[in-house]
């Protein structure tokens, strides 16, 4: 063996040892438990704004396609209370005030479609029910805000005309 | 005698090239549709490849005018074969028929579908006719009125919003008037009025000639029991001066909306 096939090899070793020896798994820590969307859903919230939308005239390409309604009438007074046990939905209530009702119930019980990540919350008492659409988990950066979304659709044809966003603040 | 056979067979000629010329028009039912409606065309294939088919399929693509995207229709499957859903009903002799919704059948918004093209062809496509095209879907454009609610189409529990566009105005008094208030009145499904009428406070939308006002029919108006909303008239009010200076009350023509019921 000549004199620079031992260098090349003793280098190569010498390489190894370093470069294996700099391995080493890092000790991350655990993640934590995760966020649970439906969580977040409880509490007081307050509308502070309120947006009607003419789907068909949208779907149509016409102006005249949204109309902020905020300061139409005072939807600002309506509260939503959601209430839970542990991560189960149970009752809610609703405060108008002087605003429209936007949910024609005073109180009952909700519930979701998706126990994890809800889509769809359900709010029902005895003799009537009233389904809206979340439009955005109020965490992290929104935890603050709450967003529902109604849609109307025509009853002969099913065809969605008209939608209203609300969205609602953390008490 | 000789001008005789000429004049006949120029006759001829000119029957044969109007039949055939007439055989290539599609008809449509109803005659005037937008991309939302459902239409029925049918089309003589007298004197293409196409004549004497026992069956027959179309292929009808999108926006040929040049306007827009242009996907084919759902229902062409391939060129060879055909998918059974393209299947032209026949309307006797070599008439062909077939059904659609121009939303539907090419997946668009009415706002992306100007018109469309279509051809009939064999389920092999070893016989077609020419192209047919452009034919166009009555546009969904919308038109300016003078009055003017938002939504277009409401329920007894939507806000409405009540528009009034002066510089669309009929008359002079409207042309000219300050509007200063609107005046709603509803009625039940026997045609009897609900309640007084209501009296809306409008404001002027900044910048514009146009004044707008806001109510819920079903806050405003209560029907005697057993009855339910069914339409509402309104008008806009205002002032102009007459011929002394002195401010006159004048009111638009009113224009009448049916509620649609929704779920």
């Amino acid at each position: 063996m000549t004199p620079n096939i031992k260098n090349f090899l003793l280098l190569a070793g010498v390489l190894a040892t370093i470069l294996t020896g700099g391995c080493k798994p890092e000790n991350y820590k655990p993640l934590g438990k995760s966020a649970t969307p439906i969580n977040a859903l409880a509490g007081t919230w307050k509308i502070t704004s309120v947006t009607q939308k003419d789907e068909d005239a949208a779907n149509k390409g016409f102006p005249y396609q949204t109309a902020d309604l905020t300061n139409v009438f005072p939807y600002t007074d309506f509260t939503l209370t959601l209430n839970m046990n542990g991560n189960n939905p149970t009752t809610f209530t609703t405060t108008p005030g002087n605003s429209p009702k936007i949910i024609n119930l005073a109180s009952g019980n909700w519930t979701v479609d998706n126990p994890v990540y809800p889509q769809v919350l359900t709010l029902a008492n005895a003799t009537d029910t009233a389904k809206v659409t979340l439009g955005g988990y109020p965490l992290g950066a929104s935890a603050s805000n709450l967003k529902i979304a109604l849609a109307k659709h025509d009853a002969a044809s099913g065809k969605l005309l008209i939608s209203y966003s609300f969205v609602f603040s953390k008490q | 005698m000789q001008k005789q056979k000429i004049f006949s067979a120029l006759v001829i000629l000119m029957l044969s090239f109007s039949l055939g010329v007439r055989a290539q028009i599609p008809s449509f039912s109803p005659s005037s549709f937008t991309a939302q409606d459902q239409v029925t065309l049918t089309i003589d294939v007298t004197g293409t490849p196409m004549a004497g088919a026992s069956e027959a399929y179309i292929w009808i693509w999108a926006n040929p005018g040049g306007v827009g995207p242009t996907p084919n229709g759902l229902v062409n499957g391939q060129w060879n074969p055909s998918d059974p859903a393209a299947k032209m009903t026949s309307a006797g002799g070599n008439k062909w028929s077939f059904t659609f919704t121009g939303t539907t059948l090419f997946g668009l918004a009415p706002a992306d579908l100007h018109d469309f093209g279509f051809l009939v062809k064999s389920k092999d496509g070893t016989k077609q006719t020419p192209d047919f095209k452009p034919f166009k879907f009555d546009p969904l454009v919308f038109t300016p009125t003078k009055l003017r609610i938002f939504p277009a189409k409401v329920d007894t529990n939507d806000v409405v919003m009540l528009n009034f566009d002066r510089n669309l105005g009929a008359t002079v008094d409207e042309q000219r008037m300050t509007p200063v208030s609107a005046t709603v009145t509803a009625f039940d499904e026997t045609g009897t009025q609900v309640g007084n009428p209501l009296t809306v406070t409008i404001t002027q939308n900044m910048g514009t000639t146009i004044w707008k006002g806001f109510f819920i029919p079903n806050v405003s108006f209560r029907p005697a029991a057993g009855h339910v909303l069914q339409k509402f008239h309104y008008k806009f009010n205002g002032t102009v001066l007459d011929a002394g200076g002195n401010p006159a009350q004048v009111s638009t023509d009113e224009a009448e909306i049916f509620f649609v019921s929704m779920k």
